[in-house]
């Protein structure tokens, strides 16, 4: 299975962040190690254990396939099981509740800037060339 | 011309503040609901340009000068960039907000989203309000319906 999988993943509204964060250990509880997009390179990277950070504690091998059923359960029960497991999950994985803004301002900040820069020049460009000289 | 319509006057300085707290609402709450500063900028420019259309050119100017406009829309990139920079001096990636609180990053980042949507919502608000402002330079009509349009108004 795959690490730093959230339960929310199994969520019909998130694939495709699951997919593109994945890679990155992601759940709540231990999120105050994990900076956007990625694992951060001083933290000491143990592979399984973001895994088993999300995971019930105590689990040899035998129980390990059983977080992996719920992903392939029917889609109602798998609707139900995030929201009453942690409400926190809902955040996406320790990013702010709106995930389009999340993406937008967060995942994709250097585009947005740049997307202000645009605008930036747009109202520059109206200054320069139609802003009538001296007085009126 | 514009001085006589009683009822464009009353209704566009009834609808002004609400359309001003719903554009600051929607830049306020972007990190948590629809919105952002793209959005509630423009909103925030509508009231304004609801009032110039009605109340003049001139009148407008007199609310949101020249310079006034000018400065925040320069200043809305500079603090998103600023924001960049100062993650950047503190060690992270650029735009990585963990810096801002960094015993809790989900809080920073929600900080550093929030701090990022202002500077939108300044830019883009002051970029509307100027495109507005050049664009019906001479066509919308001033209070008095000068003939020299806005000479009494301070250069720019």
């Amino acid at each position: 299975m795959r690490t730093g999988v959230g339960p929310a993943c199994g969520h019909p509204s998130v694939p495709v962040f699951c997919t593109v964060i994945g890679t990155r250990a992601a759940s709540p509880a231990n999120s105050n190690r994990v900076s956007i997009g990625y694992i951060r390179q001083d933290v000491p990277k143990t592979p399984d254990a973001p895994g088993h950070a999300t995971l019930p504690a105590a689990q040899p091998h035998e129980t390990a396939p059983a977080p992996a059923e719920q992903h392939t359960e029917p889609p109602g029960q798998e609707r139900a099981a995030p929201a009453e497991a942690n409400a926190a999950s809902d955040y996406f994985h320790g990013h702010v509740p709106n995930y389009v803004t999340a993406v937008i301002v967060s995942y994709r900040a250097f585009d947005t800037m740049f997307e202000t820069a645009v605008i930036f020049i747009a109202g520059l460009a109206m200054i320069l060339f139609l802003r009538r000289r001296g007085p009126g | 011309m514009m001085h006589q319509q009683s009822i464009l006057r009353v209704a566009a300085k009834m609808m002004t503040p609400f359309i001003l707290v719903f554009g600051l609402y929607v830049i306020f709450h972007g990190d948590i609901s629809p919105g952002g500063g793209f959005q509630g900028g423009v909103i925030v420019a509508s009231s304004f340009i609801l009032y110039g259309l009605v109340y003049g050119a001139a009148e407008m100017r007199r609310v949101v000068p020249r310079w006034l406009s000018d400065t925040l829309l320069a200043f809305g990139v500079l603090v998103y960039a600023g924001t960049g920079a100062f993650t950047l001096l503190a060690g992270f990636r650029f735009l990585d907000y963990t810096p801002l609180r960094p015993d809790n990053p989900g809080t920073a980042e929600m900080m550093g989203m929030t701090v990022v949507e202002y500077g939108i919502g300044f830019t883009v608000s002051m970029v509307m309000i100027t495109i507005f402002n050049e664009i019906s330079e001479g066509t919308v009509p001033d209070e008095e319906s000068k003939p020299a349009g806005g000479d009494a108004e301070g250069t720019a």
